[in-house]
């Protein structure tokens, strides 16, 4: 070794070390209790309930709020069906407005409200926002757990503090400045601090979504038939009638390109669906495809094309991509 | 000491010059050396079409190289986060990788040459995105460090195949001499720590995701330069469509004459009628091609008409007829002449026949302006068991040869070949008179 490196390197080899050392910081930690199995019945649905945030933290900052935002963002790429956070506040709001801490109710009565597997607790325990001089900081401490509300059982839960800041030990100038500039934004700083942090926590959160992958099953759609023509020109009043077969007790609508979406079908026997739509005055409709759709109790839904005709109005056609 | 002093103040001012002359190269230096980003997007004005009732999928992005893997991840990751958002429902990570892998479709490679209705069928999403992530470079000379990541990205509507956006962002920073270092140690520790710390890649990613979906995110933001001057339809579409739209010109001649015979005032009361049976085998519903009736409803439900097509009975063999036939002419004068045609197809003579005294119904399965292309069609049902003749049809100068099937004394028989025309040859047709009765 002595022999390899001249004298004059070694410090700077050094240096290269220390530079490796700290890029391995910068994690979270998440203590897992329970993985993601083919066996066992991991929970599907998720409800990510309210942050609770510590009283030192001032409510207008909001970081509790925006570590929440963030959090659903991200964890919807994992394989839970999450509700809407809006349906989440909405179902858990006469809870709140009656008086009770939602820490205070059990995982039954949470499942009963939000009919979801499981819930995550968030708590905020400290954030900060700082900027003065040369030094600035934005930081949010958190706890977060998932709960399995069948089973009351923790799957995984972490504490974590997530910090971002800049001082004189920055390597540049121009650095230090843009950071101290960025920091002033309270919410952008709030949110790049959440960010982090939720990225270093969900790299640890168990995801299912390798088992569900061969769970999903689109409808099954047998066929569909339409009554235009090929090359027909449609008129105002002229009727667009459609009909589809196929997985019976479902809900279907059929769209005529992106024109008209959602027009809906009615199941008028078992696993027949039929649908209409006529045309108004000012439709502009220009090789429009009809496409059946059929969507599972799921919320899947699955498309099939009627290739017989498209449905125009206007001559114009709309050019070739080189 | 006076000189001394004359001396130190000399140099204070010579200090504070050089100051002011550094100043502007400072700040020219700060905005320089800020991060550099390299944007370009356009998106169409259908965009803004999309709702909560449109479902879009985000497909794995296409790397370069295998080491990109991950940023790759970390992007469409972003792209979820970011879009989460939007005006449009996002077709869960899951189902749209499951879905993907049920149907092989497992190298992002491909996505750009498949046709988007085809990604329509399989997710059931109503438009996909695809990206690609096109450089990740890294660059390191002691006292100077860069990363560079260039993406692009498309979004098709698969209803459509038009390219709803499209963009191709580049995002660059680096460490170094350049940012004014702090100290000896931030000279060669800064490049260092900037390239190999993956945290900064990641910082980038997000920021150019952040940058890159905000145009999508608010549609009504985009300026002129930003929209797309006319709809572009996505390459991989154009394929498919163009052979739809080729079937559909031949069947455009067809449809053109069945609408010219049509018009002819014959007086034949029900010959401008098709009808199909319901489940019960009542014909009920006229199944002219458009259907014509006062204005409604946009969601009006029609009647239930659930199609029982019957098949072919073997009593329904083909009635025995006459060999040949001609249709009187019309009060319009106009002539209807059967033809000769390939020799499998029952052939008519010219010959003047007595009409029947009970009217006789037929089904027309195509009218063609070429005795050529008539006799084509002629053969083919021939030889699978039909009993078909061709009848010229003269108007207004024009001559078409159209196509029969059968002859039947009993109305109901004649639906039924129809019904079975329709079901197993997929034929288009109508039942129609050959006398008036």
């Amino acid at each position: 070794m002595r022999h390899c490196f001249p004298k004059e390197f070694r410090w700077l080899i050094g240096l290269i070390l220390i530079a490796f050392i700290g890029t391995g910081c910068g994690t979270a930690k998440v203590q897992v209790y329970q993985y993601v199995d083919a066996e066992t019945n991991y929970p599907r649905s998720v409800a990510i309930l309210p942050f609770s945030y510590d009283s030192e933290i001032a409510e207008g900052k909001r970081p509790h709020r925006i570590l929440r935002e963030v959090f659903f963002s991200f964890f919807s790429y994992l394989g839970y069906s999450d509700l809407p956070l809006d349906t989440i506040d909405r179902k858990v709001a006469p809870t709140i407005k009656a008086g009770v801490n939602l820490n205070d109710l059990s995982n039954s009565q949470l499942r009963e409200m939000l009919g979801t597997d499981a819930v995550i607790r968030g708590h905020v325990m400290n954030a900060t926002n700082f900027t003065a001089g040369i030094y600035a900081e934005t930081s949010i401490k958190a706890k977060l757990k998932m709960i399995d509300l069948r089973t009351d059982e923790v799957m995984w839960e972490t504490e974590h503090n997530e910090l971002n800041h800049s001082s004189i030990v920055m390597p540049a100038v121009i650095d230090l400045i843009r950071d101290q500039v960025d920091n002033f934004e309270v919410r952008e700083a709030y949110y790049k601090a959440a960010e982090s942090f939720t990225l270093k926590v969900l790299k640890q959160v168990p995801d299912p979504s390798s088992v569900r992958q061969n769970e999903v099953h689109l409808p099954r759609i047998e066929s569909i038939e339409a009554n235009i023509l090929g090359n027909s020109k449609l008129q105002p009043n002229d009727l667009i009638y459609v009909s589809m077969e196929g997985e019976s007790g479902l809900t279907a609508h059929f769209d005529i390109g992106s024109f008209k979406s959602h027009i809906a079908m009615k199941e008028v026997s078992p696993g027949l669906y039929t649908g209409s739509y006529r045309v108004k005055k000012g439709d502009i409709i220009d090789n429009a495809l009809i496409i059946g759709c059929l969507t599972s109790k799921q919320g899947l839904t699955a498309k099939k094309f009627y290739k017989g005709a498209m449905a125009v109005i206007e001559e114009a056609r709309l050019p070739v991509e080189n | 000491m006076n000189s001394s002093l004359k001396t130190n103040s000399i140099r204070n001012t010579l200090r504070w010059r050089q100051l002011v002359k550094i100043t502007p190269a400072l700040m020219l230096a700060l905005m320089l050396t800020a991060c550099t980003t390299n944007l370009q997007s356009k998106v169409a004005g259908n965009l803004n079409q999309l709702s909560k009732q449109q479902t879009v999928a985000i497909l794995p992005v296409e790397v370069m190289e295998a080491g990109q893997k991950e940023t790759a991840a970390m992007f469409r990751q972003g792209l979820y986060a970011n879009l989460k958002e939007s005006k449009f429902n996002l077709l869960e990570r899951y189902v749209v990788d499951g879905l993907l892998e049920q149907n092989n479709l497992t190298d992002p490679a491909q996505f750009l040459n498949i046709n988007p209705m085809k990604f329509a069928e399989i997710l059931g999403a109503d438009a996909v995105l695809i990206g690609r992530i096109n450089k990740i470079e890294r660059s390191y000379f002691v006292i100077h460090s860069s990363i560079e990541i260039g993406v692009s990205v498309q979004m098709v509507d698969t209803r459509t195949g038009e390219i709803l956006w499209r963009a191709e962002q580049t995002e660059s920073d680096f460490q170094g001499i350049g940012k004014i270092p702090t100290g000896i140690s931030s000279i060669i520790l800064g490049p260092i720590q900037f390239v190999t710390n993956k945290l900064n890649l990641h910082r980038m990613t997000s920021k150019l995701v952040g940058k890159l979906t905000s145009i999508v995110k608010n549609p009504d933001d985009a300026e002129k330069g930003e929209t797309f001057e006319k709809p572009l339809i996505a390459s991989a579409a154009t394929r498919d469509l163009k052979k739809i739209e080729d079937v559909h010109n031949l069947e455009a001649e067809w449809a053109e004459d069945v609408a010219a015979y049509t018009e002819v005032p014959v007086n034949l009361n029900d010959t401008e009628e098709d009808f199909i049976s319901d489940s019960a085998g009542n014909i009920q519903t006229k199944l002219t091609q458009l259907t014509t009736q006062p204005p409604a409803s946009e969601s009006e439900e029609m009647q239930p008409t659930p199609v029982k097509w019957n098949p072919r009975e073997e009593s329904s063999a083909p009635v025995a007829v006459e060999p040949a036939t001609t249709i009187f002419a019309q009060p319009d004068k106009v002539t209807v002449t059967p033809v000769s045609i390939a020799p499998k197809a029952t052939v008519a003579p010219l010959k003047k026949i007595t009409p029947p005294a009970l009217p006789q119904y037929t089904i027309q399965v195509g009218a063609y302006k070429t005795q050529n292309n008539a006799s084509k069609i002629a053969n083919q049902l021939s030889d699978k068991g039909y009993d078909v003749f061709v009848t010229q049809f003269s108007k207004d100068g024009a001559t078409l040869f159209k196509v029969h099937v059968e002859k039947f004394s009993d109305k109901e028989k004649a639906y039924q070949l129809a019904n079975t025309l329709s079901n197993k040859e997929k034929l288009p047709n109508f039942v129609t008179t050959i006398n008036p009765g």
